[in-house]
Order: C-alpha cells, then sequence, then structure tokens
C-alpha cells in the first residue's frame, strides 16, 4: 500500500512538472533568443546562447530613435493612469449601490446589467467615428477616458462593500463624518484587497490591448508599445524574413518586468483570478 | 437587515447621486451613446463623412451573403471549441492533481509556474511562438528534425493559434477550478475514501457536480473571450491581418472600418453581440438542466 501511494506521489508530481516545463518553456526560448545573434538563432532556438550578446538590445534601444523605450513609457502610462481613475469612480459608485438607497437605483442597476454582455468590440467603430469627428485620435486621453467606467469592476466594488458591516459606518457619521470621509477613512481601507484584484485585472487589460489602440492611434509617438512590437523590421535587411533577434528582446523588455512584478505579489495576482468568479 | 444611511437634510439626499456621477457620466458617453450610435449605424450606409442612407437590412443581408463572413465565423468556432476542450480538461486535471493529497503541500511551486503564461502579454507570446512554430527558426521542426509549415500552409495554421490559446488561458482556469476544489472539505473526500471509491468515481461522483457552479461561470466566461478572438491569429499569421482562410470573426469588424464601410462594421459587431448572447442564454440552459 505504502509502495503504491508513493508510485501514485511520483506519476502525479512527473505529470505536474511536465505541465510546469511546457508553460515555461516559451519565456526561456524568448529569453534566451533575446541573447543570440540571428544566424545563432536559425542554427538553433533551443540551445542555449554560445555567445551572449547584448547586442540586439542596443540595436532595441536605438530602433527608430528610441520609440521602444517611448512607447514603452506610453504603455505604462495608459495603463496605470486608466487604472487609477477606473478604481477611483468603480468605487465610489460601488459604495452608492451597496450602501446608499435612492431613487433610480434599480432601474440604474438594472440597465448595468443588462448592457454588460455588450463587447468592446461593438463599440469600436462608432467611437472610432465619434473620436475622429471631436479630434480625439492620436491622442492620450482616447487611450485612457473610454476605459474608466468598468461596469464589471463596479459590480465587485459594491458586493464587497456590502460586506462592510453598517454600523462601522454609523459610528463614524455619529462622530459628524461626512460621506466622503467615511468613504475616504473607512470604506477604501477596508476594501482594499478588492482595489489591489481589480487593479490588477485593469492594468493588465491595458497593458495587453492591441486591436483598439490600433485602431485610434496612428502616430508612432503615441503608440503603446503592444502595436509597435510586431511591425519591427530592419530597413536594411534585403529579406522578408522577420528580425526574430530584435522581436525577442523587444517581447523580453515587457514579459520580463511582469513576470518579476508578478513574483513579488504572486497572491494578489492570484486573488484577482478568483474575484468574481467563485463567490462566498 | 440593511439600515438606510438616515438624512434629512438635502445633502444626504444628494450624496449618492454624487458619488454615482463621474461613473455614469463616463458610461453614459463611452458605452451606452456608442452602443446605441452602433445600432442605428447598422441600418445605414455611412462612409465617414457626406450624408448617411438609410438602407434598413441591407449591411445584414450583405454580411450574410459574404461567404468569407460564415468562414471566418467557423474559424473563430473551430478556435473557440479545441482551445476550450484543451483549457477545460487539462486546468481541470491539474487543479484535481495539485488539491490532491500527495501533492497539495508542493503547490505553492507550481502555482506560479502554471500561472506564468497568463502574465505574458497576448502581443509578445505570440510573437515568441513565432519562433516557437516558425519554419526555420521554429523551435518544433528543430527539435524533433521535422519540417512543418506551422505559418505558412494555412492547413496547419489553426495548431499553432490553438496551442498559443491554450497555453496563455489554462493557468487562468487552473486557479479558477483550484479555488473551487479547496471549498470541498476534506472530511468529504475522506469519507468517501473510507467508503472504498477509487479517486477516479471521487472525482466523477462528488467533485464534479459540486463544482457544477463554476462550469458554467468558467464556459460562460471562455466563450465571450473566445469569440472576441482577433490578437492571436492575427499576430501569429501574419504581421497585419490573418489570411482570409483563417482570421478570425473581428477581422470582419477590422476590414470594414478600413475600407470605411461604418454601416457594415457596425451591423457585424452586432452579429457577433447577438451570437455571444444567444450562446450564453443556451449555456445557462444547458446547466441548468440537471439541477
Amino acid at each position: 500500500m505504502a509502495k503504491k501511494a508513493a508510485v501514485n506521489k511520483i506519476i502525479l508530481h512527473t505529470v505536474l512538472i511536465i505541465v510546469s516545463f511546457i508553460c515555461v518553456f516559451p519565456v526561456y526560448v524568448m529569453i534566451s533568443c533575446s541573447f543570440k545573434p540571428l544566424s545563432e538563432i536559425y542554427a538553433s532556438s533551443i540551445a542555449f546562447p554560445v555567445r551572449p550578446t547584448m547586442d540586439n538590445y542596443v540595436r532595441l534601444f536605438n530602433y527608430n530613435s528610441g520609440i521602444i523605450i517611448r512607447t514603452f513609457f506610453n504603455s505604462l502610462y495608459v495603463a496605470s493612469a486608466t487604472t487609477v481613475l477606473t478604481l477611483i469612480i468603480a468605487s465610489m459608485a460601488g459604495f452608492a449601490f451597496s450602501k446608499f438607497n435612492f431613487k433610480g437605483k434599480n432601474l440604474l442597476f438594472f440597465i448595468l446589467l443588462m448592457t454588460m454582455m455588450l463587447p468592446k468590440e461593438l463599440l469600436i467603430t462608432p467611437q472610432f467615428l465619434i473620436f475622429s469627428k471631436i479630434g480625439w485620435l492620436n491622442t492620450y486621453k482616447v487611450q485612457i477616458i473610454p476605459f474608466i467606467a468598468n461596469v464589471f469592476a463596479m459590480f465587485m466594488f459594491r458586493q464587497y462593500m456590502m460586506s462592510i458591516p453598517d454600523s462601522l459606518l454609523e459610528a463614524a457619521y455619529i462622530d459628524g463624518a461626512g460621506h466622503f470621509k467615511v468613504f475616504a477613512k473607512i470604506v477604501v481601507p477596508t476594501a482594499a484587497p478588492a482595489f489591489g484584484a481589480l487593479g490588477i485585472l485593469q492594468f493588465l487589460s491595458m497593458w495587453n490591448d492591441y486591436l483598439y489602440p490600433r485602431i485610434m492611434i496612428d502616430k508612432m509617438s503615441l503608440k503603446p508599445i503592444m502595436v509597435v512590437l510586431p511591425t519591427l523590421s530592419e530597413n536594411d535587411s534585403s529579406s522578408a524574413a522577420l528580425p526574430y533577434d530584435l522581436m525577442m528582446a523587444g517581447c523580453s523588455i515587457v514579459i520580463i518586468p511582469m513576470i518579476i512584478v508578478f513574483f513579488c505579489l504572486q497572491d494578489k495576482f492570484l486573488s484577482s483570478v478568483t474575484i468574481g468568479s467563485v463567490k462566498e | 437587515m440593511k439600515r438606510k444611511v438616515s438624512g434629512k437634510r438635502i445633502k444626504d439626499k444628494l450624496a449618492p447621486y454624487l458619488f454615482i456621477f463621474p461613473f455614469f457620466i463616463s458610461y453614459i458617453c463611452f458605452f451606452l451613446f456608442p452602443a446605441a450610435y452602433s445600432l442605428v449605424l447598422s441600418f445605414y450606409r455611412y462612409k465617414g463623412f457626406g450624408k448617411a442612407t438609410f438602407v434598413k437590412f441591407e449591411n445584414y443581408i450583405q454580411l450574410f451573403k459574404y461567404p468569407t463572413m460564415w468562414n471566418s465565423l467557423k474559424n473563430t468556432f473551430i478556435y473557440f471549441i479545441f482551445s476550450y476542450i484543451i483549457v477545460m480538461v487539462l486546468s481541470f486535471l491539474l487543479a484535481v492533481i495539485v488539491r490532491s493529497k500527495p501533492v497539495s503541500r508542493y503547490q505553492n511551486i507550481y502555482k506560479p509556474l502554471i500561472f506564468l503564461p497568463q502574465v505574458c502579454a497576448v502581443v509578445a507570446s505570440a510573437l515568441v511562438f513565432k519562433v516557437i512554430f516558425g519554419n526555420r527558426v521554429g523551435v518544433i521542426n528543430q527539435l524533433f528534425g521535422i519540417s512543418i509549415p506551422f505559418l505558412n500552409n494555412t492547413n496547419y495554421m489553426k495548431i499553432p493559434v490553438i496551442s498559443l490559446i491554450s497555453w496563455r488561458n489554462t493557468g487562468w482556469y487552473f486557479i479558477i477550478f483550484l479555488s473551487g476544489l479547496t471549498t470541498i472539505s476534506d472530511e468529504i473526500l475522506e469519507a468517501a475514501k473510507i467508503d472504498g471509491t477509487s479517486p477516479f468515481q471521487s472525482v466523477y461522483y462528488i467533485i464534479m457536480p459540486m463544482m457544477k457552479p463554476i462550469f458554467t461561470m468558467t464556459s460562460i466566461t471562455y466563450v465571450i473571450g473566445a469569440l472576441k478572438l482577433y490578437t492571436e491569429p492575427n499576430l501569429l499569421l501574419s504581421n497585419n491581418e490573418a489570411p482570409i482562410q483563417v482570421a478570425p470573426f473581428i477581422n470582419i469588424i477590422t476590414s470594414n472600418i478600413n475600407s470605411g464601410m461604418f454601416g457594415k462594421a457596425c451591423a457585424a459587431g452586432w452579429i457577433l453581440t447577438t451570437i455571444i448572447i444567444l450562446i450564453t442564454l443556451l449555456q445557462m440552459r444547458l446547466f441548468k438542466e440537471d439541477y
């Protein structure tokens, strides 16, 4: 019996190790290729770099007069600004929906629920027309403002804040605090885990976005890095082949910082997955 | 019982509206209004300037008669079904394994590793998979000493796309299933074991029924995400837009935007929305039936 259990344990671990390997392997390929000259990638894309070189990174940073660094910070700026604004307005609305009774509450809530199913992709065409008419194309605001009304985040805040006992708020009101003070001093700190999880989700979805900025932005200096990465090409190369060396270096600079942040804030990341999916 | 925040003063009556104001203003301007506008526009022919002509259902009819639309819809469903099966089976099994007694002690090692692909940006992952499935540079072709033109031959093109989607998504659903499994108490599983149930039986008869709400929820979110597929096939199979034989449905929208046929692009958006809503309702029915 004990022997059988040991065999079981080995089998289960083997399966998990193989799966973990498959999950990590592409990341290894990316990093190792980013340190290889193109000829070495063609010879073997799997092998460890024979003579590791920073040349790809140097060329990447000089590419199109430093556009990669610029667009990297564009992405960072757009994703962070959107996340902060989303959290502020969604938490405020969540507070109102969870702790107040007001006229029209149920109607508004019903409208939100019904329209939640509408995909973002449906809105791209009208948004493109509207923004081109009001001159918003090729700006930062067009990448930020349309995303801050996040219905999902609002629902999650509402749900989280409903679990804050009314007595806690009541005590503060008796002490003479106003609504905004109660919100800022009591509700926000208590709902901190929701802020963390929803912040991560919003940041990642903005960081990953590709379709929307591709349609709204065609000024190079305002593009997010995700739109620029696939277009990397070396002017002098006569062949149509892609500069895989350059691309892998580019992928590394967007992926590696994320992985580092992930390993530092692992619990926060993993709890952001389950928020809203497994309810109490 | 929920106690109302009492308020005699006007300030109190006004307070909730002040709190929801910024949210609703941006919601109306950037969500409700564009949605309504796109519904109206889907019945017009409009080039983005000049006069819009009312054409009734013409945009929809043209799309329905357009073989490329059906083909891209088919492609999207193929990507969805295959990746769905792989992701759900794999993530559920992995969650059961990691939850199981001999392994659960080590779950903090496996969890972040399996979740790692989800942290990698979609665009960057697609480019990395170009290297993995590439022709000469291809890891797979080099590894097995073969030369399958995964990215050049439309017969093979769906394989790398499905692999990429499955690779990125398994970790996400694995974490969801795992957190669902931890709500099943050890006592229940122990009791079943003492009664002589085999591990497979306890998965089938105990774990799966208890996980049903989670299956429903994950299936619905998966379909909605999968039908909106755009980045993966387009970047993996080309530098711009994938060839029409393998293009996903969203390409119908983008290509109509690019050629200035905004009415048709809106109509395509509403076709997608209708499909998403229908499938979601269907799934809710399907999963509810056995309760």
